[in-house]
């Protein structure tokens, strides 16, 4: 595997980056190197490495939720992954009224009803997609089912109490504080076995592209590579989901970024890209929550969103074309 | 020509606006009793032989008004005041409200609270069993018509938010009297207190509320005095972490200023502002981490609840020491909690828990009401 010159700028931001959000810390006076480090392996490491992990997992997955749907708005957020992982956990935390007091079990519980949750929205819509196959009912029936999961989700929290509304509204604040080392032994495998997988399967994800009838005729089990897709994206999107909370933008913009700057939608050469793009915006944002004002921790999808749309935009007017 | 009719069309459409918004242009009677509170900002009070008048101060701007209402046996109306023809049935949408009406003995006229299950009294509590008191936001959505159909002739309403306030303000329309008390702005704990003067005010019991916040103020500032007497200041960390974030009160919070008062030292204090400040836990553990004493742990009682919100809370010296008090003493199965309630009216009390927990080797006989050892 030998890698492209174009990723080594991005690797670089992503280094300087980690560096950054690492050994900077905001104080009265203004950024300042830590002088302490007594916390730096329980608490800024696992930060730092959640967000990287967050934002491979989150963008990979809308790579190929957009290759899968041949749409450019599929992203976990779009196609209901988050919505169904959250009402997933939404239901746990609301089941069991004492929150998060349940141990390990317990996040394994959020773990597994995040992806099961995912997967089953993404089931849902592919069987429409079958039945239905236009562009226009694929990206309605994502809007549909994530707005079915987002109502359900809000009925819940209407006849929830005021502890269980706690857990689930500060667990809806996504962010990368809450991610502890030992979450990470299982978060950061999944992560970077997830990219690998896509990058084994680069060559049938570029035969879909014009179609699944011509990826048949190339000889790919199109079968299979659909629900190797639904297990992908439901695995990366729903644990990160389950571990951080919602984190929206990143999956969708991620792949964008990648396919303007590189002109090509060929995923040999996108998937690392996006994986390098997703994790900057991640660790870019943890970077500013915690850093534009002074002891105040800011949200990690605000900061997303407002920092890395007019970025995406404007790649996107300055080189002239779509994606 | 045209720019001034502008310029001038503006500012009559200012003016105009500022009207609207109620400015603080009604004025007492010449011949009232002032009864001006010392540690609040948020109200006025005054009294003749037969009308008693309120003024409710805006909390984000002092010049503007919440309100300003009068009642009493004269028939009179008063220029800038709003009549309240009864108070014989009370919708309390707060479970202060409902604290400081027990406390004057007049929770008979309450016919409707915001949620039952938030009620910690014995005797309102009875009553809602039996049906004479409706929950008029179970799940914190107003429900318009279970309001309505308890006739309320005056609601005693908060809001947190311009939802909230429009909410009200639109059953202030439709007739029904709307008093805002905003009384959980307030900085100081006996600036929360203090406000038992309105409802003594409202129910006809001034001089006996008056005498009761004499009481609290008498106390409080006592134990104050008491706890200034100690030779350390122990280092005070609050709440848990949720998800991730930390909420911590700011420097001016009441929570601070009780800690301060009681002889602690509040590691936030130097935060400004009365609000919450949302921090990582990772900058809390960078500033708290030494913290002698921990307070309020979410709704932990044990420490092993406390480590399932996060694990690296063990390396707070606070929880190695088993130093972590939480104020779920009087915590009922169904969720109440005196704390929100008799807590707030007696911040004297309070002040006494805390001076006993930070303090023990200042002798005094004092049982904690409040606070209770989150067990290890």
């Amino acid at each position: 595997m030998k890698l492209a010159k174009s990723i080594w700028l991005p690797l670089v931001i992503l280094c300087v980056l980690c560096m950054l959000d690492l050994f900077f810390s905001r104080s009265a006076a203004g950024l300042e190197i830590n002088s302490t480090n007594n916390w730096f392996w329980e608490f800024r490491m696992p930060r730092v490495l959640a967000a990287m992990g967050a934002g491979i997992s989150l963008a990979i997955s809308g790579l190929i939720l957009q290759t899968l749907f041949r749409n450019p708005l599929a992203g976990p957020f779009l196609t209901g992954i988050t919505p169904g992982a959250s009402l997933g956990i939404g239901i746990l935390l609301m089941a069991f009224p004492a929150g998060m007091h349940m141990g390990w079990a317990h996040h394994l519980g959020i773990t597994g009803v995040g992806f099961l949750g995912g997967i089953l929205v993404l089931l849902i819509q592919l069987y429409i997609s079958r039945k239905q196959t236009g562009v226009f009912t694929l990206l309605l029936s994502g809007v549909m089912l994530g707005y079915m999961a987002g109502a359900a989700t809000e009925i819940l929290q209407t006849i929830a109490d005021a502890q269980q509304l706690r857990s689930f509204v500060m667990w809806g604040l996504g962010n990368f504080d809450r991610v502890q080392l030992q979450e990470l032994y299982y978060f950061l495998p999944i992560s970077i076995i997830g990219m690998f997988v896509v990058f084994a399967l680069r060559h049938k994800l570029d035969a879909w592209l014009p179609g699944e009838l011509y990826a048949q005729n190339a000889g790919i089990n199109t079968k299979k590579l659909r629900l190797q897709i639904i297990l992908i994206t439901g695995l990366l999107a729903g644990v990160t989901t389950a571990i951080c909370g919602p984190i929206g933008f990143v999956g969708l913009a991620a792949p964008h970024l990648s396919r303007i700057l590189l002109q090509t939608g060929t995923h040999s050469k996108l998937w690392l890209h996006t994986a390098v793009w997703g994790a900057i915006f991640c660790v870019f944002a943890d970077f500013v929550a915690h850093n534009l004002l002074y002891q105040l921790t800011l949200n990690v999808n605000a900061i997303c969103a407002v920092f890395g749309a007019p970025i995406v935009l404007y790649v996107m007017l300055k080189r002239k074309t779509g994606t | 020509m045209r720019k001034s009719s502008v310029l001038f069309s503006i500012v009559i459409l200012l003016f105009i606006g500022a009207c609207k918004n109620g400015s603080q242009t009604a004025t007492f009677p010449k011949n009232s009793r002032l009864v001006l509170p010392k540690y609040s900002s948020l109200f006025q009070i005054a009294v003749t032989t037969q009308d008693t008048f309120l003024k409710l101060i805006d909390p984000t701007d002092s010049a503007k008004s919440l309100g300003n209402y009068c009642w009493g046996k004269s028939d009179h109306s008063f220029s800038g005041f709003t009549k309240i023809q009864s108070k014989k049935r009370i919708v309390a949408m707060s479970a202060v409200f409902i604290g400081m009406i027990e406390a004057l003995h007049g929770e008979n006229a309450i016919v409707g609270v915001d949620n039952i299950a938030y009620i910690s009294s014995p005797k309102t509590f009875n009553r809602a069993q039996k049906g004479q008191i409706s929950s008029v936001s179970p799940n914190g959505n107003l429900q318009k018509e279970t309001l309505v159909s308890t006739k309320p002739d005056l609601i005693l309403g908060y809001y947190t938010d311009a939802k909230g306030q429009r909410e009200m303000n639109q059953l202030q329309e439709n007739h029904i009297p709307v008093i805002f008390l905003q009384n959980y702005l307030e900085k100081h704990p006996l600036g929360r207190a203090e406000w038992i003067l309105v409802f003594g005010a409202l129910m006809g019991k001034l001089e006996q509320a008056e005498g009761m916040f004499a009481s609290i103020e008498e106390h409080y500032l006592l134990t104050k005095e008491r706890a200034e007497s100690a030779k350390t200041k122990p280092t005070v960390l609050i709440n848990a972490p949720f998800s991730g974030t930390w909420d911590v009160p700011a420097g001016d919070s009441y929570m601070a200023t009780l800690f301060n008062d009681a002889g602690g030292n509040y590691i936030f204090s130097n935060h400004k502002g009365a609000g919450r400040i949302p921090m990582g836990i990772e900058q809390v553990f960078a500033q708290a981490s030494k913290a002698d004493v921990w307070f309020n742990p979410g709704a932990c009682r044990e420490r092993a609840c406390m480590l399932q919100l996060d694990q690296r809370i063990a390396q707070f010296s606070a929880f190695k020491n088993q130093n972590i008090f939480n104020c779920t003493k009087q915590l009922k199965a169904n969720g109440a909690n005196a704390w929100w309630d008799y807590g707030v009216l007696r911040p004297d009390m309070v002040l006494l828990d805390l001076l006993a927990i930070l303090h023990p080797e200042i002798e005094f006989e004092h049982a904690p009401v409040f606070f209770e050892k989150v067990q290890p």
